[in-house]
């Protein structure tokens, strides 16, 4: 007993390496879990209603042949609307023909420049 | 060295190695079993699955509704809102049968069970400012804790809405809708 | 003693319980080994994105009117002639929307057209390929997901179902959407005893297609049948004598001249030969896709010349807006499985 006995030692090290690659393995797995979840959280971020709700919502305007959009008040409805309850800068004007939307709620932007081909 | 000496060669100075090996194979069996036991990874996805799938379908019935059916003639959102008489009572019979049959129709099981309650909000135009929602509708069931999801449409009101606060404006009309 | 160590270190002799301790040990390792690889397998997550997929094609149904050809062009993939190779590679993608500032509003053409698609011999045939078409053309992704997709109407005792794919399993990602229908409208002209034995039925492509209108309104001569329906035919025995097609004031067709396949000029369901009488249940169409086999222009003027051989009206010419009735929009439901 002068020397402990450890010629079988390197077994029970290898097992004992093993669980912990298993344990390691079990961490990316989770983490993984998190990576998914993005997937159905960027859909719900984007606001893609918002943005098809504002385009259809100005064209209506405009089909009545363009008086509604330079009407003030609807503007300011629409703006202090879009801001107090969506958390969203919108804004849109004409020149002559051309209708520019601008829509921006802080982590998405969309432009557009709307020519009318008639 | 032989006879009895012989008897040394067996003993249980190498047991250790045994010993060793099950236990090593014990540790490692347990680990996997709990790290497999344990992992249950689609299930934090769920809640914005049918998040995702519950704001689309709600947002599809609102729009169907804000749709007019012929041209010329105002869809009907905007004739239960132009209707809905001031003090708005909370309860719009017409908008919620259409509005109930559009969330809860399924083509093949039966309906689904979605609930509802709407909310109007409109602008002051002499003080600029947002006026605190009208209680629109619902269809009766209360809200407790479920997960909701809020859907929006812009309907622009003429002048022959019935309620003063709402004529020549455009207002937007937002709806809760959870499944219970 | 020393010399037993010193042997078993040299004579490469393993004792018999140091043996089946490692065998232990390897066995309970390749055993952990195969499940650890099992436990891999899961994060290829093929079954957590059903649910993205099933959304993803929901949206390019409705929301998308498809692609075809060049960019640009107008989005009447239904008139394809996919029976030709050339033309069934051109169509990009399905997509059901009438126009793309109309989400949710579907073309009542596409959706016949989507549904009805056949299995076997389809190359040659103007139906779309089950399911190779829908995997390439709607789903996307290189797993081959399996797809069941049904469109009800809710329109009363008159609701179709449309449905393709097989059963889905229990676990399947599902979503549902909400649309309205577009349906195609027909016009009505009524016969009156004037001094004419002509009607000219004038189609203005430029008014008709003018962005005042809301695309799901609009009469839309390129995707939709012009349906004709003669009214209050008072002589018994009315004969039309002519029926000819005009582009500006070019003649492009006439009797003897009408093909025979679709799209073409039917009357009663058929191809008009003079003379042929008429009635008060005559009905004349001009199929969808007939403008677009004449290469008419998107605002054009064109013109369809009606002769008879007694008065039938004053003269003047049908503008064809003021006789066409456009039916309501119809509600549907669409539910889309993935798995």
């Amino acid at each position: 007993m002068a020397k402990l006995n450890e010629e079988g030692q390197w077994i029970v090290m290898m097992g004992f390496i093993v669980s912990i690659i298993i344990f390691i393995l079990a961490i990316i797995v989770a983490e993984s879990a998190l990576v998914g979840k993005t997937t159905s959280e960027s859909v719900l971020e984007f606001p893609k209603t918002d943005i098809q709700d504002l385009r259809s919502l100005i064209f209506q305007l405009k089909s009545n042949d363009w008086d509604d959009i330079v009407k003030q008040s609807y503007k300011e409805d629409i703006q202090v609307l879009f801001f107090d309850r969506k958390n969203a800068i919108v804004s849109y004007y004409n020149d002559s023909r051309i209708l520019f939307i601008h829509y921006n709620n802080g982590i998405t932007s969309y432009n557009e420049m709307h020519e009318e081909q008639y | 060295m032989g006879g009895y000496g012989d008897q040394d060669m067996v003993n249980d100075s190498a047991q250790l190695y045994t010993i060793e090996g099950i236990s090593a194979a014990i540790l490692m069996l347990v680990t996997a079993y709990l790290v497999i036991s344990s992992s249950t990874i689609i299930t934090p996805q769920e809640t914005h699955i049918t998040d995702m799938q519950l704001e689309q379908l709600g947002h599809d019935a609102l729009l169907v509704l804000n749709t007019p059916k012929e041209y010329g003639t105002p869809s009907i959102l905007y004739q239960c809102i132009r209707d809905d008489p001031p003090p708005h009572s909370g309860f719009n019979a017409a908008f919620n049968a259409y509005f109930t049959q559009l969330l809860n129709t399924r083509i093949f099981s039966g309906n689904d069970s979605l609930h509802f309650k709407v909310q109007l909000y409109h602008r002051d135009h002499s003080s600029g400012e947002i006026q605190p929602p009208i209680d629109f509708t619902s269809d009766g069931v209360g809200y407790f804790r479920e997960n909701a999801v809020k859907v929006t449409q812009w309907v622009k009101m003429g002048s022959d809405a019935s309620d003063p606060d709402l004529k020549d404006k455009i207002i937007l009309v937002e709806a809760l809708i959870w499944r219970s | 003693m020393d010399d037993n160590r010193k042997r078993s270190l040299e004579d490469g002799q393993l004792s018999i319980d140091f043996i089946i301790g490692f065998t232990i040990f390897m066995i309970s390792f390749i055993f952990i080994a195969m499940m650890v690889s099992g436990l891999l397998i899961n994060l290829q997550s093929r079954t957590i994105d059903y649910d993205a997929v099933a959304y993803r094609t929901g949206v390019v149904l409705v929301e998308d009117p498809g692609e075809f050809g060049a960019k640009g062009e107008p989005f009447y993939w239904q008139l394809l002639n996919l029976a030709n190779y050339n033309e069934r590679n051109q169509l990009e993608r399905l997509g059901l929307a009438i126009d793309r500032n109309s989400p949710g509003i579907i073309q009542r053409y596409k959706i016949e057209k989507f549904f009805t698609p056949v299995t076997i011999g389809c190359l040659g045939m103007n139906n779309l390929c089950y399911p190779s078409d829908y995997k390439q053309k709607l789903i996307f992704g290189d797993y081959p997901y399996n797809f069941n997709i049904s469109l009800k109407e809710l329109n009363g005792t008159n609701s179709r179902l449309w449905y393709i794919g097989e059963e889905a399993p229990q676990k399947h990602g599902y979503i549902r959407r909400v649309v309205t229908i577009k349906n195609p409208g027909y016009t009505e002209i009524n016969l009156t005893n004037g001094t004419s034995d002509s009607i000219n039925l004038f189609i203005n492509l430029y008014e008709l297609n003018s962005p005042a209108l809301h695309p799901a309104y609009r009469m839309n001569p390129y995707e939709e049948n012009i349906t004709i329906f003669l009214k209050n035919v008072t002589i018994p025995g009315t004969q039309m004598t002519n029926l000819q097609f005009y582009q500006r004031d070019t003649l492009v067709d006439y009797p003897g001249h009408f093909s025979a396949e679709s799209p073409t000029i039917t009357v009663n369901g058929g191809v008009f030969t003079a003379p042929m009488t008429i009635d008060n249940n005559t009905k004349i169409v001009m199929e969808a896709g007939y403008l677009h086999r004449w290469s008419i222009g998107e605002n054009d003027l064109i013109e369809l010349r009606m002769t008879f051989d007694q008065p039938v009206s004053d003269g003047f010419p049908f503008i064809i807006q003021n006789y066409t009735q456009i039916p309501p929009l119809t509600w549907a439901v669409m539910e889309i499985k993935i798995w």
